[in-house]
């Protein structure tokens, strides 16, 4: 591990136990590396392994799962520590921003409560320092009227201001590696436009180094340094926006961005014929 | 929310309405003619058609059905049930009286008994799923849900009582006179609440609250107790409300294997005696009973959910 990476993940493979006692591999052998400050996006369809790979990596897949191979961050390897350390390095060294933020949240507690358990399970703060802490995460993520929003419950909030809220979670800890999940796909276009205007000023910012899985090459194309490309478990391609659009060698990437080309080409002609109209 | 409250108490006012109508019915629906058995229990040696309009006219018992109903109703609002066809000195509210908290006790012990037993099983059950505690578990269940709860009380009055000389087969008076039959009336839902909250913290371990738990570090401990378990135990507070009175019900069995001198032994001693004016009156209570913790816990779960309360 050279000084300007900071997680390497090397020879990873991910084999699920099936009932009759039969093992199918999931994750083929993939080895990837994130440099310091790069955003990182893994882009693949449903199924390709892009988030199996991060929960095997930050030991949150079960037993079902046979977990082999490496994922070095900061010199430790991740794959052999205790559950506790693992632990205490998510949310606080490793933050992730999930998919779906109206079911990301406990639908019983008041988001106040929700905020304040993430600190407390890292930070030792008094109530009033959680407290400021949690205005003052709102206040960074421009929400407004933080006080209400601190009383109120999950349903009571919209996708764009839990997913904000999310975000502004993760970055309180100032976490040296951010995970984004799909973190735009179950929102409308609307919000997935102002989400994703975040992450590019968390990458010019903050600087933290990012991950950013999604299966939308529009949206990894505004944030990502380097693409990394998934199918059936295997890493398929890798290289910048462009090597990707124009050179990539594997035949599914050709594939997804023409497939992509194609409904954006539809898309321009019909905003086209509206502006006409 | 008051405005909730107030509609679900005006609802169940139809509702008791009905069951009260229902209990009414039946109960004369059956064959037997209550005049004649009223006579026949009052021990009268010739039994005349005479005396039969006697009393037929004493009970009031030509009057039209409705009527009938009408007025039976105003007099159970006004905790006037009549008197007992075995023993007219006795009225039927002192006699529901003497035995009703015999049986509220039972049912309370059971109730303490299946939250005891089944939470920290259900519990630990999901949590070390498919461990060998969890197939014991639920090897006892499956076996405990087959045997019907006389039969277990038989079983255990064998076992404890008369092998162990531990407990006293029958009668009450005592702590130790109420641990068997509790224990047997709690069995059948110290299972089903096993299996509920074990497959609901299974299915709540599926959520996605439950993985952004997790990606935030929160202590593992703290998910399980926190967050999974609360949202498991939400959909128990109904089933919760159905057992109450299932549990008052339900002691009519088990009460008559261990001499309770509950409510189910009335029942059963008015059953065989044919005495109208008690059965009715246990059927009825315990109708209404089924109606009031319905109510009582749907506002409670109404309470507890912010999404059910609608809060904006």
């Amino acid at each position: 591990m050279n000084d300007k990476e900071i997680l390497r993940v090397k020879n990873l493979v991910v084999d699920v136990k099936g009932k009759n006692g039969k093992r199918s591999e999931i994750i083929k052998n993939i080895s990837f590396e994130l440099n310091k400050g790069e955003c990182l996006g893994i882009l693949g369809e449903s199924g390709s392994g892009k988030s199996m790979s991060m929960k095997a990596i930050l030991g949150l897949l079960d037993s079902h799962f046979i977990i082999r191979g490496s994922a070095y961050y900061k010199n430790m390897d991740l794959m052999l520590e205790t559950p506790e350390k693992l632990r205490s390095y998510r949310g606080n060294d490793i933050a992730v921003i999930l998919q779906n933020p109206m079911t990301c949240f406990d639908p019983l507690f008041r988001m106040e409560d929700q905020m304040k358990e993430t600190w407390q399970s890292h930070l030792n703060l008094s109530k009033r320092e959680l407290h400021e802490k949690a205005l003052s995460v709102l206040r960074t993520m421009q929400i407004p009227n933080e006080r209400d929003v601190l009383r109120k419950y999950p349903h009571q909030l919209s996708g764009g201001m839990l997913q904000r809220i999310t975000i502004g979670l993760a970055l309180s800890m100032e976490p040296e590696i951010l995970i984004a999940d799909e973190p735009t796909s179950s929102i409308d276009a609307i919000t997935q436009f102002e989400i994703m205007k975040e992450f590019q000023k968390i990458k010019e910012k903050c600087g933290t180094s990012m991950i950013f899985i999604t299966h939308d090459l529009s949206v990894i194309s505004q944030v990502a340094d380097r693409i990394l490309v998934m199918n059936q478990g295997e890493i398929v391609d890798m290289g910048d926006f462009k090597h990707i659009t124009t050179k990539a060698q594997d035949e599914y990437t050709r594939h997804l961005v023409r497939s992509k080309m194609m409904v954006m080409r539809q898309y321009n002609q019909v905003l086209q014929k509206g502006e006409t109209l | 929310m008051k405005a909730y409250i107030f509609k679900r108490i005006l609802t169940t006012i139809p509702l008791l309405l009905c069951v009260s109508f229902l209990c009414f019915v039946f109960i004369n629906l059956i064959p037997s003619d209550p005049a004649e058995v009223a006579l026949r229990v009052r021990q009268t040696p010739v039994i005349t058609e005479e005396a039969i309009e006697e009393v037929r006219e004493e009970l009031r018992l030509n009057d039209p059905y409705f009527v009938r109903y009408i007025r039976w109703l105003g007099d159970c609002l006004t905790l006037d049930f009549g008197v007992s066809y075995t023993n007219p000195s006795r009225t039927v509210l002192g006699e529901i009286s003497r035995c009703l908290p015999a049986t509220v006790w039972l049912a309370g012990a059971s109730l303490l008994f299946v939250i005891i037993l089944s939470l920290p099983i259900g519990f630990l059950c999901a949590v070390y799923q498919n461990s060998w505690f969890d197939k014991l578990m639920r090897a006892l269940i499956f076996m405990t849900t087959a045997m019907p709860a006389y039969w277990i009380g038989l079983l255990l009055i064998w076992l404890v009582s008369i092998q162990w000389d531990l407990l006293p087969t029958s009668g009450s008076g005592s702590i130790r006179h109420m641990i068997l039959p509790a224990f047997t009336v709690s069995l059948t839902y110290i299972s089903t609440y096993i299996r509920l909250i074990r497959n609901n913290m299974l299915e709540n371990m599926k959520e996605d609250y439950v993985l952004y738990a997790k990606v935030r570090g929160l202590k593992q401990k703290n998910i399980l107790v926190r967050h999974i378990l609360k949202n498991s135990l939400h959909t128990c507070i109904v089933a919760i409300g159905m057992s109450i009175p299932q549990l008052i019900a339900g002691t009519i069995v088990v009460e008559n294997v261990f001499a309770w001198p509950g409510l189910g032994k009335l029942c059963i001693e008015s059953i065989f005696n044919r005495d109208y004016p008690v059965i009715q009156i246990y059927v009825l209570l315990i109708g209404t009973l089924f109606v009031i913790f319905n109510l009582l816990f749907d506002i409670i779960q109404y309470l507890a959910d912010p999404r059910l309360r609608g809060e904006r």
